[in-house]
C-alpha cells in the first residue's frame, strides 16, 4: 500500500510545479493583453506563406 | 526598414536551426519507412501466423515490439523535436545556439534508436512496455534529449518577447516534463527501485505520458502554430488556449493508472487516474472549440492548402481520440475493451490521426521554407493524404468495431476461446489492409521529402496547393 502512496504522492509533486508555473504566468502577466498575444506569431509573415494573409 | 530587419531576422533564425532541424526531420522519415515495414509483417502475422515464422527475430513478439519503438523513438520524437527545433526560434525570435552540438545529437539519436531496435530483434528487449530499450541505451538517448532541451531552454531565456505564445508554453513544458519522465521511469524500472507492481504502475505513468506530456504539446503546439498562420488568422479565443494548456499540465500526469483498471492495485489509486481521465474533457473541448471556430468561414482552404488539411484532419482526431479515451478509462467501458484489438485501434488513432498528421501538416509548412524549395508533386501530396486518412479511418473503425466483439465475446463463459480467435480474424486481416494504404502514404511522402532535401524539388515561387486558391466570396485568389 505504501508504494501507491508514494507514487500518487511522486504525480502530485509533478502536478505542483506546474501549478507554480501557472501562478507565475498570472503573476507575470501572460493573461493581460491577449489579442497583441494571439496575433504575436504573424510577425515574421512573408510573401513565402502559404496562403497569403488578407 | 522594419521589413529588411525583420527578413534579417528570420534569415539569422532560420540559419541558426536549418542544419539540425532537417537532420532530424530527414532520420524521422527514415525511421517511418522502417517503423511502417515492421507494422505490416507483424501485422500480417496476426492473421497468417506462418508468414515469416522461421527465424526468432521475424516472430511477432519482436516485429510488434520493434515497430512500436522505432516510430515512437525514431519517427514520432525524431519529427517532434525538428519541429520543436524550428518553431522555438520563430516564437522566441532568437536564433539557436550549439548547432553542432544538436547535429551530434542527432546522429548519436539515429545510432542509439537502431542500436536499441537491433537489440529488440535480437532478444536483448527488456520486455518492459515503451521501455523496451535496453537501461544504456535509453540513457544515451535521455542525454540527447537533454542537449535538445537545453538549446531550446537558451533561446527561452534569451527570448526577445515579453508573452509567451501558447504554442511555447506547450514546447517549454515537453523540454522539461520529457527528460524527467524518462529518466524517472528508466532509472526506477531498469535501475531496480521498483518490481511488481510498482513498476507497472510508474510503467504505465511514463507510458501514458509519453502520449500526453510529450507527443501532444507538441503537436498542439503545431496546431496553434500552423492553423492561424496558414489561413491568416488569430485563435478564436486565446484565453481558451491558455486554459487548455494549463488543464494539460495539471490533470493529465495522473490519467495513466487507468491501464491498471481490474489489476491488483488500490481501487483508490486507479480511481484517481479515471478521475484525471475525464477531467482532461476540459482541455480536449477548448482545442476543438478553438479549432473550429478559428476555422468557421475558412473551411474552403481545405480543399487547397496542404499543411492545413493534414492539420485540421489531426485536431479533429485529437477530440475524438481524446474524448473516446476519457470513457475508456471508465470501469465498465474498461471491463469489457481492456486487452482487445480496440484498445491497439484507440492507441493508433492517437499516435498517427492525431500526432502523425500533426506532424505531416508541420512537415508540409516546414520544409518549403527551411529548404528555399516547393514541394514537387501535388499528386504526391493528394496520394499522401488520401492514403494516410483512408488507412487511419479504416485501421480505426475496423479494431473499434472487432474490438468491442472480441470483449463481449471474451466475457461470455460459454463462448470457446478459439472462437473468440476466428471472429477477430476478418478485423485483423482488414488492419493489414490499412497498414498496407499508410504505408503508400509514407513512400509517397518519402519520395517528396527526399526530392526537397536533394534539391530536386522546383525553387521557391508560388506555393503547391492541392487545388486553386478560391477566396471565402467565391472568387479565385
Amino acid at each position: 500500500m505504501l508504494y501507491a502512496y508514494l507514487i500518487v504522492t511522486a504525480m502530485a509533486v509533478f502536478a505542483s510545479v506546474a501549478a507554480v508555473a501557472f501562478a507565475w504566468s498570472v503573476v507575470a502577466g501572460q493573461f493581460r493583453d491577449l489579442d497583441a498575444a494571439a496575433t504575436s506569431i504573424f510577425w515574421d509573415e512573408d510573401a513565402t506563406a502559404e496562403v497569403p494573409r488578407g | 526598414m522594419a521589413e529588411l530587419e525583420h527578413a534579417q531576422l528570420l534569415a539569422k533564425l532560420d540559419g541558426s536551426c536549418r542544419r539540425p532541424v532537417l537532420l532530424f526531420l530527414i532520420s524521422a522519415v527514415v525511421w517511418l519507412l522502417v517503423g511502417s515495414t515492421l507494422a505490416l509483417i507483424a501485422s500480417i502475422k496476426l492473421h497468417a501466423p506462418e508468414f515469416l515464422a522461421n527465424d526468432a527475430w521475424l516472430t511477432f513478439g519482436r516485429m510488434r515490439t520493434a515497430h512500436l519503438n522505432s516510430v515512437a523513438y525514431g519517427w514520432a520524437a525524431m519529427a517532434a523535436v525538428g519541429v520543436l527545433l524550428w518553431l522555438v526560434p520563430r516564437l522566441t525570435r532568437a536564433p539557436l545556439r550549439g548547432t553542432r552540438l544538436l547535429e551530434g545529437a542527432a546522429w548519436a539519436w539515429n545510432g542509439l534508436v537502431a542500436a536499441g531496435v537491433v537489440a529488440i530483434l535480437t532478444g536483448y528487449s527488456t520486455s518492459v512496455e515503451w521501455l523496451e530499450f535496453p537501461l544504456p541505451i535509453a540513457m544515451g538517448l535521455t542525454v540527447c534529449f537533454a542537449v535538445v532541451a537545453g538549446a531550446g531552454l537558451d533561446a527561452l531565456h534569451r527570448r526577445q518577447v515579453d508573452h509567451i505564445y501558447v504554442s511555447l508554453w506547450y514546447l517549454t513544458a515537453v523540454m522539461v516534463w520529457f527528460p524527467v519522465l524518462y529518466l524517472t521511469a528508466n532509472i526506477g524500472i531498469h535501475g531496480g527501485l521498483l518490481s511488481g507492481v510498482a513498476q507497472a504502475m510508474t510503467n504505465w505513468w511514463f507510458a501514458h505520458n509519453v502520449l500526453g506530456l510529450f507527443v501532444t504539446p507538441i503537436a498542439l503546439a503545431t496546431l496553434y502554430y500552423v492553423l492561424p498562420k496558414v489561413i491568416g488568422r488569430p485563435i478564436h479565443s486565446y484565453y481558451l488556449s491558455l486554459v487548455g494548456f494549463w488543464a494539460l499540465a495539471l490533470f493529465y500526469n495522473w490519467a495513466g493508472l487507468h491501464h491498471l483498471v481490474g489489476g491488483p492495485v488500490p481501487m483508490w489509486a486507479v480511481t484517481v487516474g479515471i478521475v484525471a481521465s475525464m477531467m482532461m474533457l476540459i482541455p480536449v473541448t477548448t482545442v476543438a472549440f478553438n479549432q473550429h471556430m478559428t476555422m468557421r468561414g475558412h473551411f474552403h482552404l481545405l480543399r487547397s492548402s496542404p499543411s492545413l488539411r493534414f492539420v485540421v484532419f489531426a485536431g479533429m482526431s485529437y477530440a475524438v481520440v481524446s474524448a473516446q479515451g476519457s470513457f475508456e478509462a471508465l470501469r465498465g467501458m474498461s471491463e469489457v475493451v481492456h486487452f482487445t484489438q480496440y484498445t491497439v485501434g484507440h492507441a493508433h488513432l492517437g499516435m498517427y490521426g492525431f500526432f502523425s498528421m500533426m506532424m505531416f501538416g508541420g512537415y508540409y509548412f516546414i520544409l518549403p521554407r527551411l529548404t528555399g524549395r516547393e514541394w514537387p508533386s501535388a499528386t504526391l501530396i493528394r496520394v499522401h493524404f488520401w492514403c494516410s486518412a483512408f488507412g487511419i479511418a479504416v485501421y480505426f473503425l475496423a479494431l473499434t468495431a472487432g474490438g468491442v466483439q472480441q470483449g463481449l465475446l471474451l466475457l461470455d463463459p460459454g463462448v470457446p476461446f478459439l472462437d473468440v480467435v476466428q471472429a477477430t480474424l476478418p478485423w485483423l486481416q482488414a488492419r493489414s489492409w490499412a497498414g498496407l494504404a499508410l504505408t503508400v502514404a509514407h513512400i509517397a511522402f518519402a519520395i517528396s521529402v527526399a526530392q526537397m532535401v536533394l534539391g530536386l524539388a522546383p525553387a521557391r515561387g508560388t506555393p503547391t496547393l492541392l487545388a486553386q486558391r478560391v477566396t471565402s466570396q467565391g472568387g479565385a485568389a
